[in-house]
């Protein structure tokens, strides 16, 4: 699309210079079946203003003059064809799918032709990413790019996804690429002030995938050195489509999906339930007529079998829609083009409760004021709606009330209202999802207008003035009848986050050839302004559950808002170089000045420099049939990480610390006038191989990026009054490999068959830290020489048969410590209990017997993606996977923690007993309190979190064309598909792709009461005229 | 047009040039002060000072944890609830990295450095209407208030207090860069008791007879140190210490059918001093008492073993442990907005302390039966008559349970009688809590653990 795009610029740009003798001819472009090819660029051999493109039959009519002789004909994803002019008149012309090298790869303020990269680029194009049913972009990439790792951090409708380019390259700091559409860098993450437990929003979920034309992932320096000291988690360039000179084509796309959770988790029933309870009591007491009353627990003395069940999963999961209709009209003439969209999406969460809906608007115009000045902006507008619920690491969550509550609670009492279990702080889950109102509303505009002025041959110049703005509001009322609201007699906030960013970009770049050698020169500079406001006031005490406005609340507080700013200013200069396209040379340099750094450090440089070399492009191997494309390539360079807050330098001395209702003031924070942006110094190595006429290519890349200067708290001595200080200190190491391979098995006019695999591996090392290691979320560590998303805890060995056992541990931890009351664990472990390793030897299980246990991070990622056509019929399922990592199932620490109250699994019938004297570690003796830790960070609860999801199958039929004809229509296409189908996997939580901790760069793969992802089945239709 | 545009481009762009390198990447915080201009006016200064009574609201420290967790610990209050953290000190099992043992360690801490500015930076300022004595006065109470509660968890020994046991880092001028934030080892005992004595004298001596409600003054810091000295077992000073309290008529107990409005109202006239909470500036207190049902999270309940300790007819026990709704609670935290206040100094301690005092002294004991009968009848029960002196100071330490119910005395008692042992504990080691891990960590080692942790 891109290329189209450019060529019909250059079309137009040159229209007027061109000859006038008159020769009209004729034509239609197909693919190997025959299909029209609709937009395909037909241009002169001798002269590139000379050209047009095909309308939505696949026609074209294009004047040629008396010079030219032959036709170049391109289509994006097919081999571009040569077609050499007779005296006919009309030519059919038939594209092969395949070659790629001549296709245009969007850069950093640019496009170069695939052939002459010399960076690492992944593209993922429309078509990769129509079939999916994904809300956002960013989940758009998953499985799609090697060296991309993305995670949705839960199901959450509308909920964050990670992306991580290459491994994570910073602890502290922002880990997620930069993203740039059409050119500007937007804002990513989370605008919420309220806090629902773990999962948060995600501004990308504002921008409608279906609008995007190509996304390009700039993986390594060489390619995304030139965004600077944004740029070292990789950048996103994402283009979107834009009009074509054309009859105007309308286009409608609509889809209606299911959804519903593909596995649950058995409960114990409530008779079990209560039998486990008077067990754990029996236990703790040693006295077998103990009853759950003499321990303060209420309602749990009489016969177990007497309970009703609740099965609260059935309570709260739902199966739940999904859909979104698309309408776009993309047309225009030679002078003026445009490219209009419309999108609502909607999708309920198959938890009860949650949702989210958007509603996008997408206008792209192009105009050519004369034959030099081409102007145009890009708009889009949207607004999205998140119904948002609990979650996660929350009592009042949703799914975890779900699990935390215990089955013999029935949903309602007699009366109607909620049963709540007294025993419990948790709420009723269903209460969790009925009765709060939490409503996110997230408006965004994203424009930019710009002028490109062609100076001279060759030379052009633009300037362009964008705007990226985020307005969310949020609302959350809990009446009385939830226990957060009943206290204070309902409880409301409403809070606001406004984000503005400015931004001017100014480039020039000139590109000339003498002889063989062709060079591109870049120069420009870019200024970005960043303001940020926020609002949030709290009420309490309102006339009932009806009216929930904070005007109804009879106690106001909480009253606050907040303003932050960071400004950016930046020059960069790129110079791409090749002789006789065999020999490529690419350098790039970026000034950046941050305001978010120490005054000492505001200012920083990053170069980067690629060399690469086309071996296929020498005689020896021109025109090989075996070998049609070799290449490879080298690169270096450095890249920055700015994503911390926007004074992290600063010391402060913080308002808000009142008292008797009067101002106070503290000191809350330390300085530092050093603090500069994180370096990650990177080396690229790759190979681009492709075999017979490229039906075969490969695409391996070895990478090693060392981040130094990495931004961490440096944990201060908590007896100095702060317990930690920003600092450049840490140093982290990410070494792997990335590969991609592309098959045409079969490729003829009534068949085809493509398959694309990528599967990614890296290492990560923290080779320097600040000082002692820290641990992370529940079970996560950070610590020189290990990985970044170790785990740590203590092991468990074995499950104590005989008191004699303990007894003789006893012994021994008073003769190693020659102290007379040492124990080997407590005064209260008893069989049953589970035996934690002595890793240091010393006697007794202290905070020291913890190693690390294995990491977060998998030894292979990826994808592969199988396309076939037949005739009409198109045909594709895409397997993503990931094998190798662990997952800390925070879950299972309290649904099998058999300690107290909570609601349990139904595998703790597998519990020790003296009848049951299981050596399984994952199910010591049920005891109220667990005064042996049984419950404390260890490898019980670490997992294996492989999994391979068949995470889209689509199939489509295109009712052929003469029916479509008759009916009105240029195309008709229906389809159906599925997201998640199957999912393979051991890891016996809901879901093992999830991360409770959303976007952490320290704890990431633990599952904690997270919502799962869901299984979608979808159906559609695309009708275009 | 060719002209036009471009002379509008280079326009834009030099006057966006020239905006951006002036101010665009030059920018100052919005919402707070930049900690390089310190504490420099009268109007800052006195900021710091509310600031730092506010270290003392934290959910950390006087907002709960520090006391709940102790009542947790003497076993006067069940732990009901999830957290693990509290569970550690209900079993009696603290590790050395207790969230809770930690937050309350960096609390108090980030709470002395706050009296730290104000007391470094309260001689420089000249504005004449600055209290300059007093404000310096109210930072060194709060300063010294701080580390005493530092030395009577973490430091001592497990045997008590004052008698050679370990201490804990003194840092007595502000933390102003990563310099002066380097780790010092734990000072003796000894040490920590100097300055802590040094503080309050100084308070004592400088500090005005009022500084209104909430505020600290003379007699908060005389009756504080009588409380110092009781730890210490300096039996005399205590006894005359308390007596000034009383004497000065200041306060008056309020009278047993009452006993619950101390805590309903605030600031009855007992109260000596009283941590003030608003709608505004909340505490999580009820709330982690409360059932669910009443807006709580049900954490922590009344012990069955407090409430069976009051004897018949004892006018405190529906204000101690309730029976209406929600049960076993108590009247002393009801409101689940937030806004209880906290008492940290009631003239009935002084009472007491004296009655203790003069029975481990064995002197007065006739003053030291009416102490401990002031207190006693106002709960309507009879007069303790025997006069051993042993009984009385038993009957103290019972009556002390009682009437401080959910004030975090009890740990106290235990720990300076020596008694943890015959409290359930079957590793007196435990009376000390451990120097959170991180702490020891980032150390390197140089702040020395615990015995035992």
């Amino acid at each position: 699309m891109m290329k189209k795009f450019l060529t019909m610029m250059l079309l137009v740009t040159f229209s007027c210079v061109t000859s006038y003798a008159q020769r009209m001819i004729t034509g239609k472009v197909t693919d190997a079946s025959g299909e029209p090819l609709i937009g395909a660029n037909v241009v002169a051999k001798e002269d590139a203003n000379i050209g047009t493109i095909t309308d939505v039959d696949g026609n074209f009519t294009l004047n040629v003059g008396s010079i030219v002789t032959a036709l170049v004909v391109s289509y994006t994803g097919y081999n571009t064809t040569d077609v050499k002019l007779t005296t006919e008149a009309n030519y059919e012309v038939k594209l092969q799918v395949g070659q790629l090298l001549d296709e245009l790869v969007v850069v950093g303020y640019g496009s170069q032709k695939r052939s002459d990269i010399t960076g690492s680029v992944s593209q993922i194009n429309s078509g990769n990413i129509e079939k999916l049913v994904v809300t956002s972009i960013d989940q758009a990439m998953q499985g799609q790019a090697a060296g991309v790792q993305v995670t949705s951090a839960s199901g959450t409708p509308g909920g964050s996804v990670n992306v991580k380019v290459r491994g994570n390259s910073s602890i502290s700091s922002g880990s997620q690429p930069l993203y740039v559409i059409d050119g500007v860098p937007i804002a990513e993450g989370n605008f919420s002030q309220i806090g629902f437990g773990n999962q948060i929003t995600n501004a990308l979920a504002n921008l409608n995938p279906s609008e995007i034309e190509s996304m390009e992932i700039l993986k390594d320096a060489a390619a995304s050195a030139i965004y600077g000291s944004r740029a070292a988690n990789g950048v996103v360039l994402i283009t979107t489509k834009r009009g074509a000179s054309q009859k105007t084509k309308i286009e409608i796309n609509s889809y209606y999906g299911s959804q519903n959770v593909w596995k649950t988790i058995e409960p114990a029933t409530g008779p079990e339930y209560v039998a486990l309870i008077q067990e754990m009591v029996r236990n703790r007491t040693g006295n077998p007529a103990s009853l759950p009353s003499s321990q303060g627990l209420r309602n749990l003395d009489a016969d177990p079998a007497t309970y009703p069940n609740t099965n609260w999963q059935d309570e709260i999961l739902q199966t739940a829609p999904i859909s979104q209709t698309d309408l776009s009209f993309q047309g225009g003439n030679e002078s003026t083009k445009f490219y209009l969209s419309g999108s609502f999406f909607t999708q309920d969460g198959i938890i009860k409760g949650s949702g989210f809906d958007r509603y996008s608007f997408r206008a792209n115009l192009d105009n050519n004021v004369n034959k030099r000045l081409k102007i145009g902006n890009s708009t889009s507008i949207s607004r999205t709606k998140s119904l948002r619920i609990n979650n996660d690491n929350n009592i009042n969550g949703v799914l975890s009330a779900a699990f935390l509550t215990a089955s013999h609670i029935p949903v309602y009492n007699p009366d109607g209202t909620y049963a709540k279990d007294v025993n419990a702080s948790v709420e009723n889950p269903v209460a969790a999802y009925k009765e709060p109102t939490n409503d996110a509303f997230n408006n965004r505009i994203l424009s930019s207008i710009f002028g490109e002025y062609n100076i001279a041959k060759g030379w052009n110049f633009t300037t362009r003035f964008s705007l990226d703005y985020i307005g969310f509001e949020e609302f959350r009322f809990s009446p009385t009848t939830l226990n957060s609201g009943a206290g204070v007699n309902g409880l409301a906030v409403e809070a606001g986050a406004t984000d503005l960013n400015l931004i001017n970009e100014n480039f020039t770049n000139y590109t000339n050839s003498f002889g063989k050698l062709n060079f591109d020169i870049l120069l420009g500079t870019s200024f970005q302004s960043n303001e940020s406001r926020t609002f949030f006031g709290q009420g309490e005490n309102f006339p009932g559950n009806t009216i929930k406005t904070l005007n109804a609340a009879s106690v106001k507080k909480d009253l606050s808002s907040g303003r932050s700013a960071y400004g950016l200013n930046s020059y960069f200069s790129r110079l791409n170089m090749n002789f006789d396209e065999k020999y490529y040379i690419t350098a790039s340099l970026r000034a950046d000045g941050s305001s978010r750094f120490g005054a000492n450090q505001r200012w920083g440089v990053f170069p980067a420099f690629a060399v690469s070399y086309r071996v296929s492009e020498e005689s020896f191997l021109k025109g090989n049939n075996t070998i049609s494309d070799l290449k490879i390539r080298a690169s270096w360079g450095i890249r920055g990480n700015q994503d911390i807050a926007n004074f992290a330098s600063r010391g402060f001395i913080s308002p808000n610390n009142n008292y008797l209702m009067r101002a106070g003031l503290a000191p809350t924070s330390l300085g530092n006038p050093n603090l500069t942006w994180e370096e990650r110094t990177d080396i690229d190595l790759g190979l681009i191989l492709g075999l017979f006429k490229n039906r075969l290519s490969f695409e391996i890349d070895l990478y090693e990026g060392v981040t130094n200067q990495l931004l961490l708290n440096r944990p201060l001595v908590g007896s100095s009054g702060f317990t930690g200080i920003n600092e450049n200190i840490g140093s982290l190491k990410n070494r792997g490999i990335d590969g991609s391979m592309k098959i045409f098995i079969v490729d003829n006019s009534k068949f085809t068959w493509k398959t694309t695999i990528n599967a990614s591996a890296f290492e990560s090392e923290i080779t320097k830290l600040a000082g002692t290691p820290f641990a992370a979320g529940f079970a996560s560590w950070v610590q020189e020489g290990e990985a970044l998303g170790a785990f740590r805890g203590f092991r468990a060995e074995r499950i104590f048969q005989t008191q004699a056992e303990i007894d003789a541990l006893n012994t021994t931890a008073r003769e190693k410590t020659g102290r007379a009351t040492a124990l080997y664990q407590t005064s209260l472990t008893r069989p049953g209990d589970i035996q934690f390793k002595d890793l240091d030897k010393d006697g007794v299980i202290t905070t020291s017997d913890q190693e690390i246990l294995g990491n977060a991070n998998p030894k292979v990622f990826g994808g592969i993606t199988n396309e076939f056509s037949f005739g009409g019929i198109d045909f594709s399922f895409f397997f993503q996977g990931s094998y190798g990592n662990l997952l800390f199932n925070n879950t299972r620490a309290f649904a099998e923690g058999m300690n107290g109250v909570f609601g349990q699994a139904g595998s703790v019938k597998n519990r020790w007993t003296p009848t049951n004297p299981t050596t399984d570690i994952k199910y010591p003796r049920a005891v109220l309190g667990d005064p042996n830790n049984n419950r404390r960070t260890s490898d019980r609860f670490l997992e294996d979190g492989s999994y391979l999801r068949l995470k889209n199958v689509n199939i489509g039929y295109k009712i052929p064309s003469d029916v479509t004809k008759r009916l009105g229509l240029s195309s008709l296409r229906i389809f159906a598909g599925g997201q998640n189908l199957l999912t393979f996997t051991k890891y016996t939580g809901f879901d093992p792709e999830v991360s409770t901790f959303a976007n952490s760069n320290t704890a990431p793969g633990t599952d904690f009461l997270t919502f799962p992802q869901a299984r979608v089945v979808t159906g559609g239709i695309n009708i275009q005229f | 047009m060719k002209n036009k545009f471009l002379s509008f481009m280079i326009l834009g762009m030099a006057s966006l040039f020239l905006h951006s390198c002036t101010s665009n990447i030059e920018l100052e915080p919005f919402t707070a002060l930049d900690a390089s201009t310190g504490f420099k006016t009268r109007q800052d200064v006195e900021a710091a000072i509310l600031g730092s009574y506010n270290s003392l609201q934290n959910a950390n420290y006087y907002g709960l944890r520090i006391w709940a967790l102790d009542e947790i610990y003497s076993g006067t209050l069940t732990h009901t609830g999830t957290f693990p953290s509290f569970a550690q000190f209900a079993t009696k099992a603290l590790l050395a990295n207790n969230t809770e043992t930690t937050n309350v360690w960096n609390t108090i801490y980030a709470g002395i450095n706050r009296t730290n500015n104000v007391i470094a930076s309260a001689p420089s300022i000249n504005d004449p209407a600055f209290l300059k004595e007093n404000a310096i006065a109210e930072a060194r109470f709060l300063r010294g208030f701080h580390y005493f509660n530092l030395l009577t968890h973490y430091g001592g020994k497990p045997e008590g207090f004052n008698k050679g046991g370990v201490g804990v880092p003194i840092f007595l001028t502000p933390t102003l860069t990563s310099e002066d934030a380097a780790p010092k080892a734990r000072a003796t005992e000894a040490d920590v008791w100097k300055v802590i004595l040094e503080d309050v004298d100084y308070a004592i001596t400088n500090l005005r007879d009022n500084n209104g409600i909430g505020r600290v003054n003379k007699m908060v810091a005389t009756a504080m140190k009588a409380r110092m000295h009781l730890m210490r077992e300096e039996w005399q000073a205590a006894s005359d210490l308390a007596l000034t309290v009383i004497n000065s008529k200041r306060y008056t107990l309020l009278p047993g059918a009452s006993y619950e409005n101390i805590y309903l109202n605030k600031n009855s006239t007992e109260a000596i001093w009283e941590l003030q909470y608003d709608i505004n500036n909340v505490n999580a207190i009820a709330f982690h008492y409360y059932p669910t049902a009443n807006g709580g999270r049900n954490e922590v309940t009344s012990a069955t073993a407090l409430r069976n300790l009051h004897e018949a007819n004892d006018l405190r026990l529906k204000t101690n442990v309730t029976t209406g709704v929600p049960a076993n609670k108590t009247l002393k935290f009801t409101r689940v907005a937030g806004d209880d206040n906290v008492q940290i100094l009631r003239l009935s301690e002084m009472h007491l302390i004296r009655a203790e005092a003069l029975a481990r002294l064995n002197k007065d004991i006739d003053v030291s039966l009416v102490e401990l009968n002031t207190v006693r009848k106002r709960a309507g029960l009879a007069d303790f008559t025997d006069k051993t002196p042993a009984k009385i100071v038993e009957a103290v330490l019972k009556e002390r349970i009682i009437e401080f119910a959910h004030e975090g005395h009890r740990w106290m008692d235990i720990r300076r009688t020596n008694a943890v042992a015959a409290n359930g504990f079957t590793q007196v080691f435990r009376a000390l809590w451990p120097i959170p891990e991180r702490e020891v960590d980032t150390s390197g080692k140089l702040i020395a653990q615990n015995d035992q942790y």
